[in-house]
């Protein structure tokens, strides 16, 4: 028998094509099992060993409860948002899904979660936790921006995990520095340290700079800084008398008139600002995170700003013993700036965040929900900081030994201002001007200068734009208040409508009234 | 389930929907399924029972004032079909079609008219207080009159007049409301923390806020009595505070304060 060249081609394309049915078709027929149900979940946290926990947490899971199958869909976070709103608005969505409180159309992708979390959570059963109700076994009681929704009032993301921003360190490099690998406890000793360091690399002629800083790490610091160094300012600016201040109020203020770059609490912080910036890394401002990383491993650096996901890592790629501290804040006996300050300074309660939501459209919303039962309870919790490295969120499970130089400082004043996180586009504003501090030439001075020439244009179209967002918050609410009245029966009809927040509705107007008003002199 | 709006549609043209069956076009427009929900209800308006009808255009004006993109036509429409209901008859859609037309001036219009919303909302309480409707126009009310309205007036002025609006309040929650807009003006305009005081614990008292503005009010409460030296009735709020929100961001300064109000007065350091 003679076969062609061309016989030939058509069979071996015949047996590729039948290889790859093949291939299909059994890959379809072992995704597709009539005994037990199969919810999808996303997420984009793909540090360390992330992924890795959350696996571990499903194979738990799926141990426990052999007729629920979790696929774990880990997506790249340069590609999340858009990825996550085409499969919601496709109805492909994931049952559970990671997502942000400030991104768009919450309340139509994604079901309140108040009456679940109201209740124990099984899992549970045998620990401390026992009939708790799930919100309260978490860190912050759910009162993080992710978990309760202040706009829509309903609770919606079930939290994960914490992260504070730390300065890691080179234990034996500061060891053959100073003779010692304990960190800095005082600000002064901290500014000391940094001093050995620069005249440690003049004398033995190295590259080596005290801090690794970038563009993605300065604002951790930065932010908390000039928090605590307004400590004093803050408490005078709260009118409200509610011992903390949100963000778009300091901005509100800002227009008033009550404080700005130039009151002497910020000029203090932007002294200390402009003294950091002269012991890190020269150029950080431009530079990105991975760079600063480098840096440190590489040994060009002593120490590094590290947020604590990123941190997670470090043991990975590290040929040395690192450490991990707070940054020393000037306290009140601090010669310099004692009087501006009151301690001691925490960094509030532990705020959890990764907030995890249930798909509206869902149609496993009862494994949906036990499925975040199991990975929020002890056991679960305990899973992921140990494999994650990550702090975890339930109350009393204790951090992973690396993820425990980590963890959040609730003993302390939090008033919640950082002065530069303020609203979005003055955030953005004081950020690009920063170079204008750091840079040659320039100096506390030329910041100020020109944060007032253009911070309170960026705040106007701020809360511009957060009173038409309120507007549409409440023109959407009033629609599904006035549903919810007619669609129960009579004898159940609320004797008043569950509108929209009175406090997200006078938002609007204190909003507008100050955009009304003239602008008065800055102090 | 996605059959159900097709088979409602279907009774509808039949004529045979009762007004239980516009149930299912609130339903879909609580389940933000606006375009659903017109549907249903633009089928419900013909329906030959009166009720039912008046129901159904009430339904059509909310979905108009929900389905996206909301256009200005859309809300012009919206308050077309409200006017006539409202002024049709003293029934529920009456008088929920005159709380729209207030809200469609306060905020669902291009450019809002605080005058006519005000204007709305009056005519509703005097033509039913003690409705739903009434009652939740009441704290409505109070924002246009302490922020849109007479601005030549000065702030204090706007206040007494608002505060006038307590007698009109049945539901507690309705007055704690009201008593929470009351001291949050005051604190905005910048008058004496101390005025706020009183509404403050009236509005712990009748309740009306959610969780976390209960966390407001508690600390509220606390900080003013400090400052006006009530340290028993402070020590008890920051207590409150403490209890109900173990995790409150202000918890650690809430509970230094707290210690300086239980200790002996020689040996508390003073306020700010």
């Amino acid at each position: 028998m003679k076969f062609s060249v061309k016989t030939a081609g058509w069979a071996l394309m015949g047996a590729a094509y039948l290889m790859a049915a093949f291939t299909v078709a059994r890959r379809t027929a072992e995704s597709v099992r009539t005994d037990r149900v199969t919810i999808r979940f996303s997420q984009w946290q793909l540090e360390g060993t992330v992924r890795q926990a959350f696996d571990a947490i499903i194979a738990r899971y799926e141990q426990l409860n052999p007729k629920v199958h979790v696929v774990h869909l880990p997506v790249p976070d340069t590609v999340y948002l858009p990825w996550i709103q085409t499969q919601m608005v496709g109805g492909t969505g994931p049952d559970i899904a990671e997502y942000v409180w400030i991104w768009p159309d919450i309340a139509r992708r994604f079901q309140p979660l108040d009456e679940d979390i109201a209740q124990p959570n099984p899992y549970n059963r045998g620990t401390p936790l026992e009939g708790v109700p799930w919100r309260d076994t978490n860190v912050d009681g759910m009162s993080n921006d992710d978990s309760y929704i202040k706009s829509l009032s309903h609770y919606y993301g079930i939290t994960v995990t914490s992260h504070v921003s730390r300065i890691v360190y080179n234990r034996e490099l500061l060891r053959q520095i100073t003779g010692s690998d304990q960190p800095p406890r005082t600000y002064r000793e901290f500014v000391a340290l940094c001093a050995k360091i620069q005249a440690y690399a003049r004398v033995t002629n190295r590259q080596l700079v005290p801090l690794g800083s970038s563009q993605d790490t300065y604002p951790f610091m930065t932010y908390a800084i000039m928090g605590t160094m307004g400590t004093r300012l803050t408490q005078r600016l709260d009118y409200r008398h509610r011992l903390q201040i949100y963000q778009n109020q300091l901005s509100a203020q800002y227009l008033q008139g009550d404080w700005s770059f130039e009151s002497p609490e910020m000029t203090a912080g932007l002294r200390l600002l402009a003294d950091l910036g002269a012991v890190s890394t020269p150029g950080f401002v431009q530079r990105r995170r991975h760079t600063a990383l480098t840096d440190f491993v590489a040994e060009r650096t002593a120490m590094v700003v590290m947020p604590s996901w990123e941190a997670s890592s470090l043991p990975v790629i590290c040929s040395f013993a690192i450490g991990a501290f707070s940054f020393p804040y000037p306290r009140e006996d601090d010669p310099v700036y004692g009087h501006l300050v009151q301690g001691p300074f925490g960094e509030g309660p532990r705020t959890s965040v990764m907030g995890l939501y249930v798909n509206r459209q869902t149609r496993h919303r009862a494994e949906a929900i036990d499925f975040l039962q199991f990975m929020t309870s002890v056991e679960g919790s305990r899973i992921f900081t140990e494999v994650s490295n990550w702090q975890p969120a339930t109350v009393g499970v204790k951090p992973s030994g690396f993820a425990a130089q980590f963890s959040q400082e609730t003993e302390g004043y939090a008033w919640g201002a950082s002065y530069i996180g303020i609203t979005i586009d003055a955030e953005q504003f004081l950020r690009t001007r920063f170079s204008t501090l750091w840079g040659a030439g320039g100096g506390v001075a030329a910041f100020q200068a020109e944060a007032k020439a253009g911070l309170g244009l960026r705040i106007r179209d701020d809360l511009r734009r957060e009173g038409h967002a309120a507007v549409r918050n409440v023109q959407r609410e009033d629609g599904i208040a006035v549903a919810g009245y007619f669609a129960a029966a009579p004898a159940q009809r609320p004797d008043r409508l569950p509108l929209v927040t009175l406090s997200n509705e006078i938002k609007v107007y204190q909003f507008n009234r100050v955009l009304a008003a003239p602008a008065p002199s800055q102090p | 389930m996605r059959m159900l709006p097709t088979v409602l549609l279907g009774l509808l043209a039949a004529g045979s929907l009762a007004g239980g069956e516009l149930t299912a076009g609130w339903q879909a427009l609580a389940g933000y399924r606006a375009d659903e929900a017109l549907k249903i209800f633009a089928a419900g308006a013909r329906a030959p029972d009166p009720a039912v009808a008046r129901e159904a255009r009430l339904g059509q004006a909310v979905a108009l004032l929900a389905k996206q993109p909301v256009t200005a036509g859309q809300v012009d429409e919206a308050r077309r079909v409200c006017t006539a209901l409202a002024d049709g008859g003293p029934d529920d859609p009456a008088l929920a079609a005159r709380f729209l037309l207030g809200r469609i001036a306060q905020h669902h219009q291009e450019r809002p008219d605080p005058a006519e919303a005000a204007r709305q909302f009056r005519r509703l309480i005097a033509a039913a207080e003690a409705s739903t409707w009434a009652q939740s126009a009441l704290s409505r009310l109070a924002l246009l009159q302490l922020y849109a309205l007479d601005l030549a007036r000065p702030p204090a002025e706007r206040l007494a007049a608002t505060e006038k609006l307590l007698a009109q309040a049945h539901v507690p929650a309705v007055a704690g409301e009201l008593h929470v807009a009351l001291a949050e003006a005051i604190f905005f305009y910048r008058l004496p923390g101390a005025q706020a005081l009183p509404h403050l614990l009236a509005a712990e008292r009748l309740g009306g806020t959610d969780r976390v503005g209960r966390a407001d009010v508690l600390v509220q409460i606390a900080e003013l009595s400090r400052l006006a030296g009530n340290r028993a009735q402070a020590a008890k709020y920051y207590r409150q505070f403490l209890q109900e929100n173990p995790r409150d961001s202000a918890n650690y300064t809430a509970r230094r304060r707290l210690a300086d109000m239980e200790a002996p007065p020689a040996a508390a350091p003073g306020g700010r």
